[in-house]
């Protein structure tokens, strides 16, 4: 009986997480170069699975909290102390789920010819430069421009 | 004509009041019954900083969906005219000047830097880089993280800020310009209907305050005026029968209590409503002067000069006058006001009522008067509980105590404060001449109260900077630069990356007024000089205030301060003027004087007592002295001539006195209901002295 209710319950989450492959391209302005990373993103309800390919890092954030798995070791991180990580994951979330209202509360949404500007409101300005995504069927892009110079481009990409 | 004397009277007094608009004078506001100081004026300009006007709004929970429902209660809150959300609150100007100075603004890790292997840890920060994920924090001016973070007090949960682990959080300013309690009204009002259509929202502010007790004091006041009204209506109608009579006391007291109004503005500019109700009692006590000549047919016949009434009047102005010379400004006005108010009726009452003449309706009224109690037994009861209660007397002298006691917005700000600050701290000002010197009083509290909190913080005063400046060029910072900057590039990093990194050889930030304004500092100009508020904590509040350019914007300690100032001249001029009584009295009772201490000893041993099992108030010591007042013309009067109907005119102004400020035993405002609780007390005794003591010639039939 126990099995059968566990069974259900990993079905019913199962059922509604939603995993897409992405690839991440960071340009670094202290080393003048970009690094290109790919890997998994799964939204399951209030929580994000970040995965990389050929690392055996596994990251999930939840209710403002980070946790970092790797083999056997745990690091928990509040991301209160690294609010820039935490606006990034929240802008991921709220993009992937069409979540306007959450976006319009920090940022003034900007709608251009093929894609979105969101421009930073209030003290968000002080790290975050801009941001601008285009999504439709699928994630085609989101680039997060910081104010040290730093970009972050994340694609979804086709199986 | 002199028929409509009174009427007359009373209408230009009236017209004088509207017309001069000295009704937008009276302040429902505690402080202003506080002395005219320099604490009073700081109070004034502190009530003036942003920080006192700010609205929190919070939401139960923090599920998104919360999160969504504030946001759109944060679009209606924004609609209402004069408030805004609070938005960025740090310019771009105040950010670069806080990266450029962070050596100097933050600690260093003096422990790490000491055995620190450069290369080691730039190496660690390039590979860290390509181990990130999603963004890449890099703090270009500290990349060996040697410079300490700030401590983060505040706790956001999906971007937003949270209040401790109740829910959402959002705080909203008012309009600069919005300083009126019309103006908060509005704002307050606006909100309140936003609020009734949401169960899981609270919002704060201390204008709420402001709001709601002048709300509920005048509402309060209202009720009692009614009451009063209806008892005196009953005195008149049912008892005495005559409307007249009371139509023409009405005016009289009123026009007094008008004239003490107008003359009291004019000298001190506002009046506190305190004052005004406090002196629209007293002014009640002159109603004895009428009754006294009213039951002597004063107003029927032509008669002499009624010298009782007139002693009466003498001592009670001259204890008044006495007590006048008090510093202490919310004594010092009920005390003019009392004087003005009580000459204006006595002249009335004394010179213009016997050509106005009133005749006295005839009614029965019979008591069985009992010889219970000999003067002498009278005294030494009195004598054994000033023995009692005097030892046992607990003061309380927060005037705060005084106000409404909005218990309900009490436990919403307790509720608020105790999940925004980390432990019990209130607010200081603090002085000085040049911000300079603002800003090392800041540093020197920050010795004191390492939890103190200030929008100083972000500053540094020149002998600081100094001071550091030379400690990192004793700790060769310029070769620890030149080694960073050399051993980056070869590691892999761009070349200049962190050419701003520990930037030490810095000139010193000339701060301008208009330049901290910029960066958000909570700053004003006063007088010739600069005060800042800064939070500091209550147990370290004694060594703080003891600093001179440390200002108090606490109501209760401004009010004992100015009454410490004070407090021996009240006593002297207390003493004075009840010898000056005692002195009279023993002039005029001579042999009765045991039946005429009693009038005196009695009411205030029954005041004593009460007071002894309660905490007293300035306004509990204030209505003794009134109910001494009121005794000495009753002492007197019966000492004089303790005829019926003598003892008619002390019942019924007992009576009168009880509709005058005994009323106020029913109201909810603490300050009220001091006054009433010891004016009915008061009251009760002089009438259980008239029915029974055993007085000389005493008459057993009304």
């Amino acid at each position: 009986m126990v099995r059968l209710g566990l069974f259900f319950i990993l079905l019913f989450v199962s059922l509604n997480a939603k995993i897409i492959n992405f690839q991440e391209e960071k340009y670094i302005e202290v080393i003048d170069n970009s690094t290109l990373k790919q890997g998994t993103l799964e939204f399951i309800q209030n929580k994000i699975i970040l995965k990389y390919k050929n690392s055996n890092r596994v990251l999930t954030y939840a209710e403002d909290i980070l946790i970092i798995q790797k083999n056997d070791e745990i690091q928990k991180i509040d991301l209160s102390s690294q609010i820039a990580l935490k606006m990034v994951f929240l802008l991921i979330e709220s993009i992937y789920k069409n979540d306007m209202e959450m976006l319009e509360s920090f940022f003034t949404i900007e709608k251009k010819k093929d894609f979105i500007r969101l421009a930073p409101k209030d003290d968000i300005k002080s790290y975050l430069k801009y941001v601008e995504f285009k999504k439709g069927e699928t994630l085609e892009f989101i680039t997060i421009h910081m104010t040290n110079g730093n970009t972050t481009t994340i694609r979804e990409l086709n199986d | 004509m002199i028929r409509y004397f009174n009427y007359f009277l009373f209408i230009v007094l009236f017209l004088i009041f509207i017309i001069f608009d000295f009704n937008s004078k009276i302040s429902t506001q505690l402080q202003t019954i506080l002395p005219n100081s320099k604490d009073k004026e700081l109070l004034e300009v502190f009530s003036k900083f942003d920080s006192n006007k700010k609205i929190f709004l919070v939401i139960k929970g923090d599920s998104k969906e919360a999160l969504k429902k504030l946001n759109g209660i944060e679009k209606e809150f924004v609609k209402i005219d004069g408030l805004q959300k609070e938005g960025q609150k740090y310019s771009k100007e105040f950010l670069e000047y806080k990266s450029r100075y962070r050596l100097y603004l933050n600690d260093i890790d003096e422990d790490k830097l000491k055995n620190i292997d450069i290369k080691k840890e730039l190496d660690r920060l390039y590979n860290s880089l390509f181990d990130s994920f999603l963004t890449v924090d890099i703090d270009k001016n500290d990349p060996l993280n040697i410079i300490q973070k700030e401590n983060q007090t505040i706790h956001i949960k999906n971007g937003k800020l949270m209040l401790g682990d109740y829910g959402y959080l959002t705080v909203f300013s008012i309009d600069k310009k919005i300083n009126s309690l019309d103006g908060f009204e509005r704002i307050y009002d606006s909100i309140k209907t936003i609020e009734e259509r949401y169960v899981d929202i609270k919002s704060f502010s201390s204008i709420y305050y402001f709001v709601e007790n002048s709300r509920y004091i005048k509402n309060d006041a209202s009720k009692i005026v009614i009451l009063a009204t209806i008892i005196l209506l009953l005195l008149y109608f049912v008892v005495l029968r005559n409307i007249n009579l009371l139509l023409n006391t009405l005016l009289t007291l009123g026009s007094s209590a008008l004239l003490a109004t107008i003359i009291l503005i004019s000298i001190y500019d506002q009046l506190s409503l305190f004052v005004l109700v406090f002196g629209l009692s007293i002014s009640t006590i002159a109603i004895d002067y009428m009754f006294h000549h009213y039951f002597h047919k004063s107003y029927e016949k032509k008669q002499g000069f009624n010298q009782e009434v007139f002693f009466g009047f003498l001592t009670t102005f001259i204890a008044f006058f006495i007590l006048s010379f008090v510093d202490f400004l919310l004594i010092k006005q009920i005390t003019i006001f009392t004087m003005i108010s009580l000459f204006c009726s006595y002249i009335i009452f004394a010179f213009i009522y016997p050509s106005i003449t009133f005749a006295q309706k005839e009614f029965a009224f019979h008591i069985n008067g009992f010889d219970l109690f000999n003067s002498k037994y009278i005294l030494l009861f009195s004598l054994a509980v000033f023995l009692f209660a005097l030892p046992n007397l607990h003061f309380d002298f927060d005037i705060k105590s005084l106000d409404y006691d909005n218990k309900a917005l009490k436990e919403k700000e307790s509720f608020f404060q105790s999940k925004l600050l980390k432990k019990q701290q209130q607010t200081v000002l603090i002085k000085a001449k040049i911000i300079e010197e603002l800003i090392t009083y800041n540093e020197q509290i920050k010795k004191i109260d390492n939890d103190s909190k200030s929008s100083l913080d972000n500053l540094i005063s020149q002998r600081k900077f100094l001071q550091k400046k030379q400690k990192f060029l004793d700790m060769n910072f310029e070769n620890f630069k030149k080694q960073i900057e050399q051993l980056a590039p070869k590691i892999g990093f761009k070349k200049d990356s962190f050419k701003e990194a520990y930037n030490y050889d810095l000139e010193y930030p000339k701060y301008s007024y208009e330049q901290l304004e910029k960066y958000a500092v909570e700053i004003k100009k006063y007088q010739d000089g600069y005060i800042s508020p800064i939070l500091i904590s209550n147990d370290r509040l004694e060594k703080i205030y003891s600093l001179d350019f440390v200002h108090p914007v606490n109501l209760k300690i401004l009010f004992e301060k100015s009454l410490q100032n004070d407090i021996d001249k009240i006593i002297k001029l207390g003493v004075i003027s009840l010898c000056f009584i005692i002195a009279i009295i023993i002039f005029i009772a001579r042999s009765k004087i045991l039946y005429a201490l009693g009038f005196l000893s009695f009411p205030s041993a029954v005041i004593f007592l009460y007071l002894s099992f309660i905490e007293v108030n300035i306004l509990h010591i204030f209505m003794l002295f009134i109910i001494l007042a009121i005794s000495i013309d009753y002492a007197i009067y019966s000492t004089k001539n303790n005829s019926l109907e003598t003892k008619k005119a002390i019942v019924f102004s007992a009576l009168s006195s009880f509709a005058g400020f005994g009323v106020l035993v029913f109201s909810s405002t603490v300050s009220l209901f001091s006054i009433g609780s010891v004016a009915t007390l008061g009251i009760m005794a002089v009438l259980i002295l008239i029915f029974f003591s055993k007085g000389q010639d005493a008459v057993k039939s009304l």
